[in-house]
């Protein structure tokens, strides 16, 4: 899909990505959007138009990350963000897949131990990410916030080297939970609840792969020459 | 597939990669220069499309890949057959599309070559991944060098469509391999 900008109109996006719909409500913005321009919902919720229509981009274009324009927001602005997106995965999609999952084991023979073993295998996944998601609630996301309060909102993205997309395990153990369905998959099960559990499983996929862009190459170098300054005035 | 796409002119990378993201199951990397392609571990692509002149300069790296090499040509001619697949980058849209569907097909059928089974040696590999041998103990274990257990875990990677350690774990549980996951 092409790039939007603020004076485009909210309803058509999302009509076009409904996969948006999610990612709007991190922003607080409900369905029933009406035909308001981008700029009009951002002026209405206060939010800020340019960092709303370059995450919704991201989001919409795999390819598109414009790395210069990220690193202008501000660092507490993009901790909120993801603290959103984390809400998010620990309140409703890895609920969902679970449900989904309980009753794809349920409905299906029960003599079919692989689906028992690629739940515990999704079970390992959600242990991960739910001690990232802890670990950046308790630690990372409020170091940065005492550190931009403590730099008095001082730039220093222009400062700061490129981060690098690192391999990440989350992406690679969703990434292989895909392929023992969708290759190795074997006996009696639920066709339409194995559907619901591997669509799950891919919007699950495609948010953390957007989040982790953020993450990796923007606020993770951001917030380390922002913790070094404050090490260095002290 | 896992297309490199390596040339210094920004306008024809993005077009080739428009046009095989557009028409083919294909991944392109785009590289402006043949330095940032070896440094970003050059042997995880599948195919190389370049100018002659990138070639002969790296022939020690692109000439034992000839069959994964596709060679761009300002020339209007044709090419003779002796040369790598060539794309001429004057042709028509449709010439190009042509070209490039025979040359992914040719890919296809040299990946094809590998066998889907597990070898008796990959399942034995496979076996110690999953309790969750290192490579080196793996190695030691069957009197293999690193090197080959490296190679059979590439194997099994690609067959089996599995990267992580607990995704081979459990894939050999759910295939009796291993009995369960306390064998970890």
């Amino acid at each position: 899909m092409a790039l939007i900008n603020a004076e485009t109109k909210l309803c058509d996006v999302i009509l076009n990505e409904p996969s948006l719909i999610p990612v709007i409500n991190r922003f607080g913005i409900i369905l029933g959007v009406g035909d308001k321009t981008i700029r009009t919902v951002c002026e209405e919720k206060n939010l800020d138009s340019e960092f709303f229509v370059t995450i919704l981009n991201t989001f919409i274009n795999e390819d598109y990350f414009p790395e210069k324009r990220l690193k202008s927001f501000c660092a507490t602005q993009i901790v909120d963000y993801l603290t959103q997106t984390n809400a998010y995965y620990e309140q409703f999609q890895i609920p969902n897949i679970e449900r989904h999952f309980n009753s794809l084991i349920n409905q299906s023979d029960s003599d079919n131990n692989n689906l028992e073993l690629m739940k515990q295998f999704f079970e390992e996944l959600k242990k991960e990410l739910l001690s990232r998601i802890e670990h950046d609630r308790n630690d990372w996301f409020p170091a940065i916030k005492a550190a931009a309060e403590e730099l008095h909102g001082e730039c220093y993205a222009q400062q700061v080297t490129p981060g690098l997309d690192e391999p990440d395990s989350l992406e690679e153990k969703l990434d292989d939970l895909k392929s023992l369905f969708v290759i190795h998959l074997q006996g009696e099960y639920d066709l339409n609840l194995c559907h619901g559990v591997i669509f799950a499983l891919y919007s699950l996929e495609k948010d953390i792969k957007q989040h982790n862009r953020i993450r990796n190459r923007i606020l993770r170098p951001i917030a380390e020459s922002m913790l070094n300054s404050c090490q260095n005035k002290r | 597939m896992r297309i490199a796409i390596v040339t210094p002119y920004t306008l024809l990378n993005l077009g080739l990669k428009h046009l095989l993201q557009k028409y083919f199951e294909v991944t392109p990397s785009l590289y402006s220069d043949i330095g940032k392609l070896l440094a970003d571990s050059p042997e995880q692509f599948d195919a190389y499309i370049l100018f002659a002149d990138t070639l002969v300069a790296y022939s020690d790296f692109f000439l034992p890949r000839k069959s994964k090499t596709m060679l761009l040509t300002p020339s209007r001619d044709k090419m003779p057959e002796t040369v790598p697949a060539s794309l001429g980058i004057y042709q028509t849209e449709e010439e190009i599309l042509d070209t490039l569907e025979r040359f992914i097909e040719l890919l296809g059928k040299q990946a094809e070559t590998l066998p889907h089974d597990l070898s008796p040696r990959e399942t034995e590999v496979l076996k110690l991944v999953a309790r969750g041998l290192m490579n080196k103990e793996i190695a030691d274990r069957l009197n293999i060098s690193i090197n080959t257990v490296l190679s059979h875990r590439k194997n099994l990677t690609a067959k089996l469509g599995i990267k992580t350690v607990s995704g081979l774990s459990f894939y050999a549980m759910m295939n009796g391999y291993i009995s369960d996951i306390d064998n970890k």
